[in-house]
């Protein structure tokens, strides 16, 4: 690669990182659905699975982001320098575990329960609404961001104040306890109709499937470190403007003999390590304990609804989830909850939409022939609308059983991926970077465990119980 | 003399905007939970009001905080720190007024350790939210005010100083840009 200067590391360490977009989108259905759904089934105790999840994820950000800022590249692209099939592996998982649109048909599920709506109307509206949006990426955007901003704060805040005006001390120390209730596996986990929904859980612990890998693409887009030397994407709108041979053929390494430079990286892993831990893992944690809090208060009241769940009846997990929010003393908390599932799969939907686009774009751009006579901000709107069209087919026509079940379905797959990037950052990382700035014992060990983790969950739910009951 | 002290506070509330706006936002959002939840317009009324006033004068507070250099922009720990204390004083402040509406007496759900306790571990949870919006709002309102107001001039400095950075980037892609039209045009 050639050799360019590491931009200088922010001054300190600041909130408005590119961990925005980890938290926007990582902060979603796990948190505020998944995740209370098995603390009302299986109690507290559960929530060490979550425990583990997070606090992988966030090792995985940490690595994910050494190779990216290293180099302006994807981490795409770094799999492609270590063996190209194994990118094109990425690229085809991808498109079969993101054809399940599990975000927006929860997000629509719970309109279906507010407004009686079917979720496949309001489903199919906000999909084709979220092309329409970025295919005017210029115009509109700025703004959207800006909104959504607003919302994930709003709904950070109002997590805080409904948790605080319906929750207890006592439900939050044993939420809290039951991170800690490490090897706890009640029997009736071990069934076809739990054990893939405990595993997708654990892989929505945080962001979810594919997000980390594209994080690395948004590291480079904010120009984190050597991503500054990278020109930005835009929306298919607005292809005129942009010379399509602008992209860069490769990234660009720094000069890791020159101390200067070690000094300005140290300063990036500085400002990435707090980004990974202090605002991701804290921030993901609070918002979930908020939501575990309120989802307790329900179960407490309304032991019904766990028996509704246990059942198996999958399509029942919203009403019911509703049912025992409303039951917590307060009638229309309710539809409070479901006006946020509503919120989250849309706002979910447009980050991963988005950033599907932009990592298909991304790999078929720098390793196809003739791509970049087509152009970046194309194969972008491609995958876009190829990706919204096969989410409406699913949506309308699909084999899964209500909107749930899709997201169950999405969750499940989404290990599968997360399985194997963890495999992927091993050898990127060790084989591609240069020594000095290699991933040391500690980060590798646990990649690799986490790699042993899902993989080893995902496989033995497969085996034993197979997958026919996701759907 | 009294005509200073006055542009003073009024600078001052000015100043506070951004933070006593977020935090009456979540005054806001109990009020309207207790309408949706059913539980009367009065007792919305109440929430709103009790949790509005406090939350409002502790946001304005954390910005002016933040203006004085007490507090650096955009660093989570000291909001956290912050929130910590002022987040369970103003639910104290709502509950007590809420108890006084319904029964006529003061009064919390449950004893006032544990009622204190709970809110504050939720509070960092609060604050990151606060600070979220903080971050999103503030620079745009201090931008505005700073040529009349020397108390924002500061603050709206120290956010300055750090979008420059994003905005020398910004300077520089528009500069390949402009070279590429350019070369484009040569050809």
């Amino acid at each position: 690669m050639p050799i360019r200067k590491l931009p200088e590391a922010p001054p300190s360490v600041h909130i408005l990182g590119p961990t925005v977009f980890l938290l926007a989108l990582g902060v979603g259905m796990g948190e505020s659905f998944m995740w209370p759904r098995l603390v009302v089934v299986f109690g507290p105790e559960i929530r060490w699975l979550f425990l583990i999840g997070v606090t992988l994820q966030a090792v995985v950000m940490l690595e994910m982001s050494r190779y990216a800022m290293a180099t302006g590249e994807s981490i795409f692209t770094g799999a492609a320098r270590v063996f190209k099939p194994l990118m094109w592996f990425f690229f085809l998982t991808a498109i079969g575990v993101y054809i399940w649109p599990g975000h927006m048909s929860a997000g629509a599920g719970a309109f279906e329960e507010l407004t009686g709506v079917p979720w496949q109307v309001t489903g199919t509206i906000a999909l084709v609404a979220v092309a329409v949006v970025f295919t005017l990426a210029r115009v509109i955007y700025d703004l959207l961001e800006k909104v959504l901003g607003v919302l994930i704060g709003c709904l950070v805040i109002g997590t805080a104040v409904i948790a605080s005006m319906v929750g207890s001390l006592d439900a939050l120390g044993d939420t809290i306890l039951g991170m800690f209730h490490f090897g706890y596996f009640p029997d009736e986990i071990q069934t076809a109709a739990w054990f893939p929904v405990v595993v997708g859980s654990i892989a929505f612990a945080g962001p979810s499937g594919m997000q980390q890998m594209w994080y690395t693409l948004h590291l480079r887009e904010s120009g984190a470190a050597m991503g500054a030397h990278i020109p930005k994407l835009t929306g298919l709108a607005h292809t005129k403007d942009v010379d399509i041979a602008a992209m860069p053929e490769r990234g660009f390494m720094f000069d890791t003999e020159d101390p200067a430079e070690m000094e300005k990286w140290k300063g990036w892993r500085k400002w990435v390590t707090f980004d990974a831990f202090a605002l991701f893992w804290g921030v993901t944690m609070l918002v979930t304990i908020s939501f575990t809090v309120m989802a307790m208060a329900a179960a407490e009241e309304s032991a019904a609804v766990r028996e509704r769940l246990l059942a198996g009846d999958r399509d029942a997990a919203l009403p019911a989830m509703a049912d025992a929010f409303s039951s917590a003393g307060w009638a229309g908390l309710g539809s409070v909850f479901l006006g946020f599932i509503s919120l989250i799969g849309l706002n979910a939907t447009l980050g991963l939409f988005d950033s599907f686009s932009r990592g298909q774009a991304d790999m078929v751009f720098n390793n196809v022939k003739g791509a970049k006579k087509i152009g970046m901000a194309r194969l972008y709107g491609a995958f876009l609308w190829g990706v919204v069209i096969f989410g409406i087919i699913i949506v309308n026509w699909g084999p899964a059983d209500g909107p749930t079940a899709v997201l169950d379905i999405l969750a499940f797959l989404s290990t599968f991926a997360m399985g194997a990037y963890c495999v992927t950052l091993l050898l990127v990382n060790n084989r591609i970077l240069p020594k000095k700035i290699r991933p040391g014992i500690v980060p590798n060990v646990v990649i690799g465990l986490g790699a042993l983790f899902y993989l080893g969950m995902l496989f033995y739910s497969m085996i034993k119980f197979g997958v026919t009951d996701m759907g | 003399m009294t005509t200073v002290t006055k542009s003073r506070l009024a600078d001052l509330g000015e100043l506070m905007l951004p933070g006593a706006g977020i935090g009456a936002a979540a005054g806001l959002f109990a009020g309207i939970i207790t309408m949706i939840a059913g539980l009367g317009w009065g007792l919305a009324l109440v929430n709103v009001i009790a949790l509005a006033v406090p939350m409002a004068l502790f946001g304005g507070g954390y910005t002016i905080l933040c203006a004085r250099g007490v507090v650096p922009v955009g660093v989570f720990a000291p909001a956290a720190l912050y929130w910590l204390i002022a987040y369970p004083v103003s639910r104290l402040v709502q509950e007590g007024s809420a108890s006084v509406y319904l029964t006529g007496g003061p009064g919390l759900s449950t004893d006032v350790v544990s009622f204190a306790l709970y809110n504050a571990l939720l509070a960092p949870g609060l604050a990151f939210g606060f600070i979220w919006l903080h971050e999103r709002v503030a620079p745009l309102w201090l931008l505005r005010i700073r040529d009349h107001n020397p108390l924002a001039a500061g603050l709206a400095e120290a956010y300055l100083a750090y979008a420059s950075r994003a905005y020398q980037q910004k300077v520089r892609e528009d500069a390949r840009k402009k070279a590429r039209r350019a070369k484009r045009a040569h050809a």
